[in-house]
């Protein structure tokens, strides 16, 4: 068993092959050896560690997925969910993204993959307006400033 | 517990959740492993599970975003199709910034869009908002296709209206030198993006330009050092980039051209799928694919996307209608081919035991018809067995043998059904047997005169059929198909005719006979002539006192006023006067010369069946004088003219005795 602490100071006693989807996990453990010491992790509160471990249970046994690939590749970005990892994505924003944040500080890469789709498929085929609405941001842009996205002017400055 | 630097204390206990105990009761150090931790973490109680934070704040994007590992930012944008991913960088200025800080993003995006290279003053993300943008960069209009020699969008009536040529240019702008547009962008592309000769600028190109030139020739003017050279600079860098952007737009358009042949082949394809989904889904409704034929020609919009639940709904009720007609219109068909191969083994047996009886012709047409058989209920129930089961000549063989019940019950209806037909007030007790046989039971057919067979033994009268006898004879082309079987309907077409019968009444009534006993036969005995008082014999219905008169046995009163004063069925139209013509003489001058019509007309006239069978003229009649031939050539009867070897068709009768004679005005 392995002892995870979280930053509201909750304690987790998880089963290893469990958390060793956390590739960060795996390797400090790996690195550390046994140890009754509970490994802190102080950017998860517990709430979404209960999340996380959620997750974890559910793939517990499957293999695990191999190692990094250049985010930058063009690979296949389907934006495809399983029916599962759908139903477990289903919550508000701010777990979303604290799911998210904490996959990528764990190291669950399936997990940040699952997340991050979630997230581009809420943006997906969406308007900036839509975009604004859902995610509750204002727009800062003047009438202007609009008129001139819309023609080449404003995107000149970068290259 | 404490925690310090995100190190542990663990001198201290710890409230410690193990798998099993991911639950509220706090502060137990023991650190215990579950029997069974899967279902534990799998299901963990509600309470402890992510709380549900119905009215949480929504946390702001760009905060996210900001708080985000750029790698992480990364990894979501990517999945962002290009056209999202632009969109999302005009949501706000930070989340541009961010977007545009970004550069490798764009090259990929700009990578999966497989567009050519940048123009050279584009950037990727530049490049790619152009390639992405559909929105006219004056009116705002959407939708409209990019020029690429120009780079820049405008729907039709901004490019009429913004777009210059060189002639008007050189217009508007009389002092501006020619070498001045070889440093604007042009386009040769039409309205309708066809090549043109004419180069058209951007007229907001022009003004800029004009003013850049200006300004570096101010410089110039004013003896500036260098300003001639950074003039000259200017003019060769401008050059080239309208050269770059000529020799670019070709290779863009011709990635547009590919990027809709592609996107039309996908969704083409996608659409092939949504519609293979949708059969799919009605073949699981108990539809087959014979009755789905109709879904590739549909004028219902299919879509072209993956086809959810709820746009399945939508679709199933505009389009379910007419495959459910298809199926009923199959399962039909396959009724109609079981319905007529059951008919068939019916038939034959009918006709079977028909010819086993060797009936007289003139008995036949009192026999039901086959087509009449279906309505046999007994017969009925066999035929309309559902078309899996499958019938033989032992399934009808019951009902072969009581044909002759089924017969003689089908000719007690048929003449109850007459019968009924006759008001009461036209029967007396003393007419019980002779019913159907009075003067006064004048039936007719309600969809007389359209019911009449062409080319068959048509009644060309007025339809009026005296008694039982000529009712049966009525052969009405009014028919219905069932199961693609021709089925007549001449048996349940007739009615009554009420106004006939009363001038009927009217007549026998005239010769001093009992209207509730006398026959059609004891009127025909009788022969009494009958003068209309109406009429003359000039048509025009001139009632000049020169004028004669017409004069009719009994049938032909009844048929003149059926077809000249519209007396048949309806009671409510004027009943002609008609009165007895007195006088010996007269009376059998009128006779003589109805006889001699008569002799004459029996012989030309085509009103005689075969007695012996059906076979003779097609089963219609024919003179008298074939018919005897016939009947002595083919049935080998010594002597033909035996009357009971044919019988007149009552049909014809108008033809004998609808004449009228003219009679001089006293």
């Amino acid at each position: 068993m392995v002892l995870l602490l979280t930053s509201d100071n909750e304690m987790f006693s998880v089963a290893e092959d469990v958390i060793k989807r956390s590739a960060y996990i795996k390797n400090m453990l790996e690195d550390v050896g046994e140890s009754d010491l509970p490994i802190p992790l102080p950017n998860v509160e517990s709430n979404v560690l209960v999340k996380i471990l959620e997750y974890c249970e559910h793939y517990r046994g499957e293999p695990l997925p191999a190692s990094d690939v250049d985010p930058a590749e063009i690979g296949d970005r389907s934006l495809d969910i399983a029916d599962w990892d759908q139903k477990y994505m289903a919550v508000d924003q701010e777990m979303l993204f604290e799911i998210i944040l904490a996959a990528n500080y764990l190291d669950i890469k399936s997990l940040l993959d699952v997340g991050c789709k979630t997230v581009a498929k809420m943006m997906k085929g969406k308007s900036s307006e839509e975009i604004r609405t859902l995610f509750n941001i204002a727009n800062d842009f003047t009438p202007e400033e609009e008129a001139q996205i819309r023609k080449e002017n404003a995107w000149a400055e970068c290259r | 517990m404490k925690e310090t630097e995100g190190n542990v204390d663990t001198d201290t206990p710890h409230e410690v959740k193990s798998l099993s105990i991911v639950t509220n009761h706090k502060a137990t150090p023991e650190i215990h492993e579950t029997e069974q931790p899967s279902e534990a973490v799998s299901k963990p109680p509600e309470s402890q599970q992510a709380p549900k934070r119905k009215n949480a704040k929504r946390r702001d994007l760009s905060r996210f975003l900001g708080t985000m590992p750029p790698e992480l930012i990364f990894e979501v944008l990517m999945y962002l199709p290009p056209q999202d991913l632009v969109n999302m960088a005009c949501t706000t200025k930070a989340i541009r910034r961010l977007l545009l800080s970004i550069p490798l993003l764009w090259e990929r995006k700009r990578e999966e869009l497989e567009a050519p290279a940048p123009p050279p003053t584009f950037s990727n993300a530049k490049w790619v908002s152009f390639l992405t943008t559909k929105h006219c960069y004056s009116c705002g209009a959407v939708n409209v296709r990019p020029d690429y020699y120009l780079l820049k969008y405008f729907c039709i009536k901004c490019r009429a209206a913004y777009l210059i040529n060189d002639i008007k240019v050189k217009s508007m702008f009389p002092i501006l030198s020619e070498e001045i547009l070889h440093c604007i962008p042009y386009t040769q592309m039409n309205a309708q993006f066809k090549h043109n000769e004419n180069r058209l600028y951007y007229s907001e190109d022009v003004e800029a330009m004009k003013f850049r030139w200006n300004w570096y020739l101010v410089d110039i003017e004013a003896g500036k050092e260098g300003a001639k050279e950074v003039f000259d600079s200017f003019k060769k860098g401008r050059a080239a980039l309208v050269r770059d952007m000529q020799e670019i737009a070709p290779r863009a358009e011709t990635w547009r051209n590919e990027v809709l042949a592609r996107r039309s082949q996908q969704n083409k394809a996608v659409k092939k799928r949504r519609l293979d989904d949708i059969k799919r889904r009605f073949l699981r409704l108990g539809y087959i694919p014979e009755d789905l034929a109709d879904l590739d020609h549909t004028d219902v919009g299919i879509g072209n996307s993956v086809l959810t639940e709820k746009a399945w709904e939508k679709l199933r009720q505009k389009l379910e209608p007419d495959i459910q007609g298809r199926k009923e219109a199959r399962l039909f068909s396959e009724k109609q081919a079981v319905m007529k191969s059951r008919f068939a083994i019916l038939t034959e047996a009918w006709d079977k035991w028909i010819a086993f009886l060797n009936l007289l012709t003139s008995e036949h047409f009192l026999y039901p018809q086959s087509f009449d058989l279906w309505y046999f209920l007994p017969i009925n129930e066999i035929l309309e067995l559902d078309s899996g089961v499958e019938v033989t000549v032992k399934d009808f063989q019951p009902t072969i043998d009581i044909f002759h019940v089924l017969v003689s019950e089908f000719q007690r209806q048929m003449e109850v059904r007459a019968l009924n037909l006759i008001p009461v007030a036209n029967l007396a007790h003393a007419s019980s047997n002779v019913a159907l046989d009075l003067a006064t039971s004048i039936f007719s057919c309600s969809i007389a005169p359209d019911c009449s067979w062409k080319d068959s033994d048509s009644h060309r009268s007025p339809a009026l059929f005296t008694g039982w006898k000529a009712a049966s004879m009525h052969r009405c082309s009014y028919t219905h198909l069932k199961y693609g079987v021709r089925t007549p309907v001449r048996r349940s077409r007739l009615v009554f005719a009420t106004a006939a019968s009363k001038l009927a009444h009217h007549l026998v009534h005239l010769c001093g006979a009992d209207p509730f006993t006398t026959t059609a036969d004891d009127m025909d005995t009788l022969d009494e002539q009958f003068i209309c008082e109406t009429c003359t014999e000039d048509t025009s219905g001139d009632h000049s006192k020169t004028a004669k008169k017409v004069v009719f046995n009994w049938r032909g009163a009844l048929w003149h006023a059926a077809g000249r004063h519209k007396v048949v069925a309806d009671d409510h139209g004027a009943q002609p006067t008609f009165s007895l013509l007195l006088g010996d003489v007269e009376r059998k001058k009128v006779k003589r010369k109805n006889e001699k019509f008569k002799r004459e007309a029996l012989k030309t006239l085509p009103a005689w069946y075969c007695n012996h069978c059906l076979t003779y003229n097609n089963g219609k009649s024919g003179v008298l004088r074939d018919v005897r031939e016939h009947v002595s050539n083919v049935h080998g009867i010594e002597k033909p003219s035996n009357p009971a070897n044919y019988f007149f068709n009552e049909m014809c009768r108008f033809n004998l005795e609808g004449r009228w004679t003219a009679k001089s005005q006293d």
